[in-house]
């Protein structure tokens, strides 16, 4: 088990995360990222302060696979420790130095302890000047913090709980294993709606939330960060994977305000409950635009409310018979009039 | 397609769920209610409740008629369930989440309707749910689950006609999509 120490000691080391400029799989991207997230989110939580910068200043360097082999002969002639991040088990399986994707956060912290000890036996010098610390933002990544949670999930410590900060100091709490979140009413309707750039917040261990402020549900919490990180797929979704409903979400708690885009994102809930279907298909499907599936997809399976599905064969909406009564009209005209009447979002 | 000649929407749920309520929320007129004494005090302190059923209906410009009926709630009276249940557009569960035996009545009412109605969108509003608190919810959904099917299960409070309609408009919409995907 690894232990998440308080932020307690001037330990300072410096890892680079390679760019895998020569990678032909897209996980690879995906790799390097998450493992910045897991570095990002443990900032201030672990016994060593890792400082991410340029590789030449780097005592650790983190690469995928596919980094040239004269690369990192180079790194490790230059007394630099390798850690290698590898989306190919066939080859290059997981080992003392080499984590395979996904990983959890606690492999990523397992593998910086045991890294930690090895440079602890081969220099004296553990002292980096942080001045030239050159620590990429959290907030140049909008799935950093979404990242985070998922980080925080995964490792189930509910003993232990997390601050935000921003400019105006501490905004979150969330609790250590994801499930739990407080914060005022203003800063929660800022996260319902998006305005608060969860990803220029910093995010270290800290104290429980005053007594003051309620519990908020972890899936609303995960439910925005996700839809408001991006508008493209996130990183750990395929274009072209099928997914499937596990459950609604609760939209009692995770409606938007706007009617519209209400009724698009239970459109494309429903559309998912009917059939599994790739992002692209569920906006076809459901008559949304690609960016609101994308980001309605996103949002489902980060919350486990989707899951990908592995066929080899589309799977057709299932064949339901309406044993209800139809309109004179047609149901279609009918329900596009009820929806009218009752002004009910959208009417199509 | 069925026999029925009369469009409408079930609302079902024990005793003191809040179907008349929602009806109330969405109906064109003040339904009719055709509540008494409610001489099951054991179970719910509740001075009166339906005994039969409610009614109400919205009325499009069209002519249209959409009935929106509440079942009893009383168990005594559960052989209504099937008479109004059968060839409905869809079911609206309403549960109380601060009734311990929630998970219960969710298993029992999916169970029935489920087999009134099998094909037809089922929803549930669970009312009074602890907020903040996942794990309800999570706790519903494994019931569905158990009964090997899938339904949206939304924290309501019926008392608001926004949230009525968002239980009236998911159930509209799957309807849609249903239709859509067999076009």
């Amino acid at each position: 088990m690894v232990a998440v120490h308080a932020a307690r000691t001037s330990t300072q080391r410096r890892i680079a995360l390679i760019n895998p400029r020569f990678a032909t799989d897209e996980r690879a991207g995906h790799a390097v990222q998450l493992f910045d997230s897991v570095l990002w989110v443990f900032k201030g939580t672990t016994h060593t302060s890792w400082l991410t910068g340029a590789v030449d200043d780097a005592q650790v360097v983190v690469v995928h696979h596919s980094e040239p082999a004269a690369h990192l002969d180079a790194w490790r002639q230059a007394g630099k420790l390798i850690i290698l991040l590898s989306t190919d088990e066939i080859h290059h399986p997981a080992g003392p130095r080499t984590l395979l994707y996904p990983f959890p956060a606690v492999q990523v912290l397992s593998m910086l302890e045991r890294v930690e000890a090895e440079m602890d036996g081969a220099t004296s010098d553990a002292h980096v000047s942080s001045a030239t610390a050159q620590r990429s933002g959290p907030g140049t990544d909008p799935w950093s913090f979404v990242e985070a949670l998922r980080t925080l999930r995964s490792l189930g410590n509910a003993t232990m709980w997390l601050e935000c900060k921003g400019e105006r100091g501490v905004s979150i709490w969330i609790q250590g294993d994801g499930s739990r979140y407080f914060c005022d009413n203003d800063t929660a309707a800022a996260i319902r709606t998006g305005s608060l750039e969860l990803g220029g917040l910093t995010l270290q261990k800290g104290k429980p939330p005053p007594d003051n402020l309620r519990p908020r549900s972890r899936s609303e919490l995960f439910w925005f960060a996700t839809y408001h990180a991006s508008a493209a797929l996130a990183p750990w979704l395929e274009q072209k994977t099928s997914y499937r409903l596990l459950r609604w979400p609760d939209f009692g708690c995770l409606r938007p305000s706007d009617a519209a885009l209400r009724t698009a994102q239970i459109r494309i809930v429903a559309a998912l409950s009917e059939a599994p279907s790739s992002s692209a298909e569920l906006a076809a499907r459901s008559q949304t635009s690609i960016e609101t599936a994308a980001r309605t997809m996103n949002a489902l399976v980060t919350c486990g409310f989707a899951e990908p599905v592995v066929t080899t064969a589309p799977t057709p909406p299932s064949r339901r018979q309406n044993h209800a009564p139809v309109p004179a009209g047609g149901l279609k005209q009918f329900l596009r009039n009820l929806r009218q009447h009752l002004r009910l979002g959208a009417a199509r | 397609m069925s026999a029925a000649e009369e469009l409408k929407i079930v609302f079902t749920g024990p005793m003191g769920a809040g179907k008349t309520t929602a009806i109330a929320a969405v109906s064109d007129v003040p339904p009719v209610s055709t509540e008494m004494r409610n001489h099951d005090q054991a179970s719910f302190a509740k001075a009166a409740t339906t005994v039969a059923l409610d009614l109400g209906h919205i009325g499009l410009d069209d002519g249209t008629i959409v009935r929106l009926y509440g079942t009893p709630g009383q168990e005594r009276f559960s052989f209504m369930w099937e008479i109004l249940g059968r060839g409905s557009m869809g079911v609206i569960l309403l549960l109380d989440g601060s009734n311990p035996d929630v998970l219960a009545e969710l298993r029992k009412y999916a169970t029935v309707f489920r087999g009134i109605a099998p094909e037809q969108p089922f929803i549930v509003g669970l009312g009074r749910a602890r907020p903040g608190d996942d794990e309800q919810l999570d706790d519903c959904a494994a019931v569905l689950k158990s009964l090997h099917f899938s339904a949206p299960i939304f924290s309501v409070d019926v008392r608001r006609r926004e949230d009525v309609l968002l239980l009236i408009e998911t159930l509209l919409t799957s309807l849609e999509v249903r239709e859509q995907d067999l076009s």
